[in-house]
């Protein structure tokens, strides 16, 4: 029989889900260069929301947490096309075509870089099912990342003592990958549109509405620029599922950050008995064998005091 | 958002809706000249009365380009993109200027056996069978006219309404010949080229609306 005994209820998961859920802070920020175009982004993902589930089956479930972008930035630099006007082929005079020489308007090469923010078009719902680990804590040897020391100054967490800490480990993710709608597609040519109007200034008078009109549709020019074969909002959710990897990073970070980063429960060792006072030392005691289990009720600790 | 980057400049003589003329070839016309006859031709563009450019085009009888594009403000900016030039027999060569506001004459010569022939000088006439096109940058009423027989042709130069198929890569063509132009007068939307086909010696100009 094990000389100590600890139980959380479900209630003391939810208010520890709570205040880790208001520290989570994920930035990622990456690029890829396609040939063609360069696309990069920067992101911020935040938690919210989510309830905690004990279950018979020896599992904690975390469902219903709504992963939201504060920030979701995409940046796409790309050459546009030389503008130009005249040019054209027709039957010459003595048999066969002639083409013309078009008339540039340019010189140099008109490199854009379009950003637009798809925070807002972009909404995941988050569910994990885990199982307790245990792992024992020593500043001085236990792997630490940035991101996660980021997320202890932000909880307050001390990182000093050596602990026993009970994690969340997660066995299985649900999280819903990128699905842009239409509108998102419709704001990158927007902003391609507004590119484009700059480099024809309305000193071009007449000939600008020429150019325009000669490109056409400019969601049709921003397709063939990007070599996108029909969906720009599908395009844009395989960029950031497959392309960046976004999805896998996100997944990646939730698992790290439950399963590693975020204790539910944590006991000091050696385990403090008795303060210090004017006449006697302190008196702590060292905690062994310490396992984790979960049942439909609660979690319960158990540990043993060594000698 | 957007950011242009890059180092951009427009060619403002591109805008320039002076009149232009087939005397010398500026950034929005190009002139166009068959080159028949098997051999050497001398190509040279001049400018302010001295040779800029001076390449050789030779046509032979299986080469694989039927017509070769000479952008004269390049060749004379960087001699070193000059070179020999081969061009299928019965080819067209287009000079053109591709940007800013120089304006050559064209001079070709083949030179043979008996002696040196001027094909093409554009100071002069062009030759029956040479082509001059010039991109229309402004809207109204133009006019272009062949000062060699006194004939000319009013074109109707629109707008292109939104939303209304527009192509400017498709040229208007039209043949000057004794009679004066056919056929005339014509429709165009701006941003398009007229090609003007000489079917007779012709000198031509082509002018804006009176502002």
């Amino acid at each position: 029989m094990p000389h100590l005994t600890v139980a959380a209820s479900e209630a003391v998961f939810a208010k520890t889900l709570e205040l880790v859920v208001d520290a989570v802070g994920f930035e990622p920020a990456g690029s890829h260069d396609f040939g063609a175009f360069r696309a990069g982004y920067d992101g911020r993902l935040v938690l919210a929301g989510g309830d905690v589930e004990l279950r018979s089956d020896g599992t904690i479930r975390l469902h219903e947490l709504d992963a939201r972008w504060e920030k979701l930035e995409l940046r796409l630099v790309l050459e546009l096309p030389q503008l130009q006007i005249g040019g054209g082929c027709f039957d010459g005079p003595l048999g066969g075509v002639v083409c013309l020489p078009a008339v540039t308007l340019f010189r140099g090469s008109p490199r854009v870089a379009v950003t637009i923010d798809l925070a807002p078009f972009v909404r995941h719902e988050l569910t994990l099912v885990g199982t307790p680990r245990v792992d024992y804590f020593d500043p001085a040897t236990s792997p630490f990342t940035e991101r996660c020391q980021q997320v202890h100054t932000a909880l307050d967490i001390d990182d000093t003592k050596t602990q026993w800490r009970v994690y969340c480990d997660p066995q299985t993710i649900d999280f819903d990958p990128f699905d842009l709608a239409d509108t998102a597609g419709d704001l990158l040519v927007d902003a391609f549109s507004a590119a484009i109007e700059a480099l024809l200034p309305p000193g071009l008078g007449v000939i600008r509405d020429a150019v325009f009109a000669a490109i056409g549709s400019i969601g049709d020019l921003v397709r063939t620029l990007l070599d996108i074969p029909d969906d720009i909002a599908e395009w844009l959710s395989d960029l950031f599922n497959v392309s960046f990897g976004l999805f896998n990073l996100v997944l990646q970070f939730v698992a790290d950050f439950f399963g590693r980063c975020v204790s539910f429960y944590q006991l000091d060792d050696p385990y403090p008995v008795f303060p210090a006072t004017d006449t006697l030392l302190a008196v702590s005691v060292p905690i062994e064998d310490l396992q984790a289990t979960v049942d439909d009720l609660e979690l319960v600790v158990t540990a043993n005091v060594g000698e | 958002m957007f950011e242009l980057q890059g180092d951009v400049v427009l060619d403002r003589a591109v805008l320039d809706d002076a009149p232009v003329d087939s005397t010398a070839v500026g950034v929005r016309a190009a002139l166009l000249q068959p080159l028949a006859e098997v051999g050497d031709y001398d190509v040279m563009a001049l400018r302010d009365g001295r040779i800029r450019v001076r390449v050789t085009v030779t046509v032979v009888p299986d080469a694989a380009a039927p017509q070769l594009t000479l952008d004269l403000a390049e060749l004379e900016d960087q001699p070193s993109v000059a070179g020999r030039y081969v061009i299928r027999e019965g080819g067209i060569v287009s000079f053109a200027v591709g940007h800013g506001i120089r304006r050559y004459a064209v001079l070709v010569q083949r030179a043979s056996a008996a002696g040196t022939r001027t094909v093409l000088d554009t100071r002069e006439h062009l030759p029956a069978g040479a082509m001059f096109a010039v991109t229309l940058v402004s809207t109204g009423g133009h006019r272009a006219a062949n000062l060699a027989n006194q004939t000319e042709l009013r074109i109707a130069v629109d707008a292109p309404q939104q939303g209304e198929p527009y192509s400017p890569a498709r040229p208007t063509v039209v043949r000057a010949g004794d009679g004066g132009f056919e056929p005339a007068p014509v429709q165009m939307l701006v941003g398009q080229a007229i090609v003007l086909i000489a079917d007779t010696p012709a000198r031509f100009v082509v002018e804006p609306p009176a502002s």
